[in-house]
């Protein structure tokens, strides 16, 4: 097989980038249709139905379960579904569907085209290395903690792209036009202003209970060091990672990956040392451990074979 | 843990500046109301009448959460509703109208027109519980019996006087 002509991955991620803004336009699409009498799909992003099919936010049944301290049946059912794509292709909801990380990808492009010195500033290459997963659990476990002791929905509150498919709702539907919105706001100027995608990154608790159900053998970016023919110094899948991350890292990616699958789609035009794969690699972990110790010489090595 | 969850009901009651909301039919009590409403907008969705309203921010809170606002638009029990509901914050079952208790229409004396001398009888003819949730005494004065009003609000909505003289008072009030 010629794999440098191989172009699926960024197959794929075409393919992402219209559910994208299909998924978006679904969710515009929804009250329209509600409003003139179709009632085949109905709700939001906190839970939606499609025919019979129930569907709900993980999180959001953990929250009521937290809350009410009893189990709703119908509620824990309509958890099936995301749970288990969860569980076999990671967080794909935040990168294919998540209206939140929709429009945080578009004002980056936005910001690529007409700020283009500012965007190279902030996506500069370095070798950085990915935050410990620890802080991503004690973000989630602070959020779930407030909520208990409040007794309010706090999760709800802060669910970015629940707020924005409800705005779109109220909106179209003459609901009114809720300040909620001013949260959601808020977070793209943070991001735009402070900190590059930190909400998608470090706070969301829809991505952090869809990450609750990701397992070592659900899909991961996968990464052959032997393959790797970038030169010293750069890598262009550090480079395009919206969440800048290292996606050489792959020991420490999860759960900070949400599978957007961008660096993979990047390494085809290098090695293709970036794939994706169900499970954690082992003789591919234990390379990548070398590369963490030793970056520069490894890729020396596999250049000169 | 109670005293926060306490003082954080008062902070919010200050931002409360209508009173007990209407809940769509079959709803909970109303602190568990709160907790179980995951703000899905589904029973907003499926409403034919722009009944539901949906809380913001105002409401503290309570925001996201479906209100009905009888002057508005009342309920007509049509009771589309209570079967989209994901997390049981409205009664799934509940499909007999009779048995809806969103709260419960209160009469005041002094601006209902009967009482003033004219004649009126816009409530005691659109209420959906005809000839049991109001009747007339002595053919002219409507009187609400609590026990059989569903608390729809279709009686405030068509009361004509200048301010309102039914009022629906939610079955959920704090």
């Amino acid at each position: 097989m010629n794999a440098k002509n191989n172009h699926t991955y960024r197959r794929l991620n075409r393919y992402r980038r219209w559910v994208q803004a299909l998924s978006l336009l679904l969710f515009v699409a929804v009250p329209v249709l509600n409003g003139s009498g179709i009632h085949a799909i109905v709700g939001t992003l906190y839970s939606i139905s499609i025919g019979e099919l129930d569907m709900a936010d993980p999180v959001m049944v953990l929250q009521t379960i937290l809350l009410t301290r009893e189990i709703y049946l119908p509620l824990l059912l309509a958890a099936v579904v995301p749970v288990v794509i969860a569980w076999l292709f990671g967080r794909v909801f935040c990168s294919w569907v998540c209206p939140q990380n929709t429009l945080s990808e578009w004002i980056d492009a936005v910001q690529q085209r007409f700020f283009p010195k500012r965007w190279k500033r902030e996506h500069h290459f370095k070798f950085g290395r990915n935050p410990s997963a620890v802080w991503y659990w004690l973000i989630f476990t602070a959020l779930l903690l407030i909520t208990v002791i409040l007794g309010l929905p706090l999760l709800s509150y802060v669910s970015a792209p629940g707020i924005i498919t409800s705005f779109l709702s109220q909106a179209i539907l003459g609901l009114g036009v809720g300040a909620e919105i001013v949260l959601v706001l808020a977070i793209f100027a943070i991001e735009a202003a402070l900190f590059r995608r930190f909400w998608c990154k470090y706070a969301c608790p829809v991505g952090a209970g869809l990450a609750l159900f990701q397992g070592r053998r659900s899909l991961r970016v996968q990464f052959n060091t032997e393959m790797c023919d970038c030169k010293p110094g750069t890598a262009p899948c550090y480079a395009v990672c919206p969440l800048h991350l290292a996606p050489k890292e792959i020991e420490t990616l999860y759960p900070y990956c949400f599978n957007c699958g961008l660096c993979v789609a990047f390494c085809e035009n290098a090695g293709h040392a970036l794939t994706f794969g169900f499970g954690a690699a082992g003789s591919q972990g234990g390379a990548s451990r070398n590369f963490e110790k030793k970056p520069f010489q490894l890729i020396q090595v596999s250049r000169h074979k | 843990m109670n005293g926060i969850q306490d003082w954080f009901a008062i902070l919010f009651r200050a931002f409360r500046l209508h009173r007990s909301p209407l809940r769509p039919p079959g709803a909970v009590r109303e602190a568990e109301f709160v907790k179980k409403c995951i703000k899905c907008n589904k029973c907003a969705q499926v409403c034919p009448y722009g009944s539901i309203q949906m809380a913001h921010i105002e409401w503290g809170d309570k925001f996201g959460t479906p209100i009905i606002f009888p002057q508005r638009m009342p309920c007509y029990l049509c009771m589309k509703c209570p079967p989209v509901c994901p997390t049981g914050a409205l009664d799934n079952d509940l499909q007999d109208k009779t048995r809806v208790r969103m709260g419960v229409a209160v009469i005041d004396e002094s601006k209902c027109l009967p009482y003033m001398g004219v004649i009126c009888r816009a409530c005691f003819e659109r209420c959906p519980m005809y000839r049991e949730a109001i009747t007339l005494e002595n053919e002219i004065y409507p009187k609400v019996h609590a026990d059989k009003c569903v608390g729809c609000g279709v009686c405030e909505y068509v009361c004509p006087a200048e301010e309102k003289a039914i009022t629906v008072k939610s079955a959920h009030d704090v």
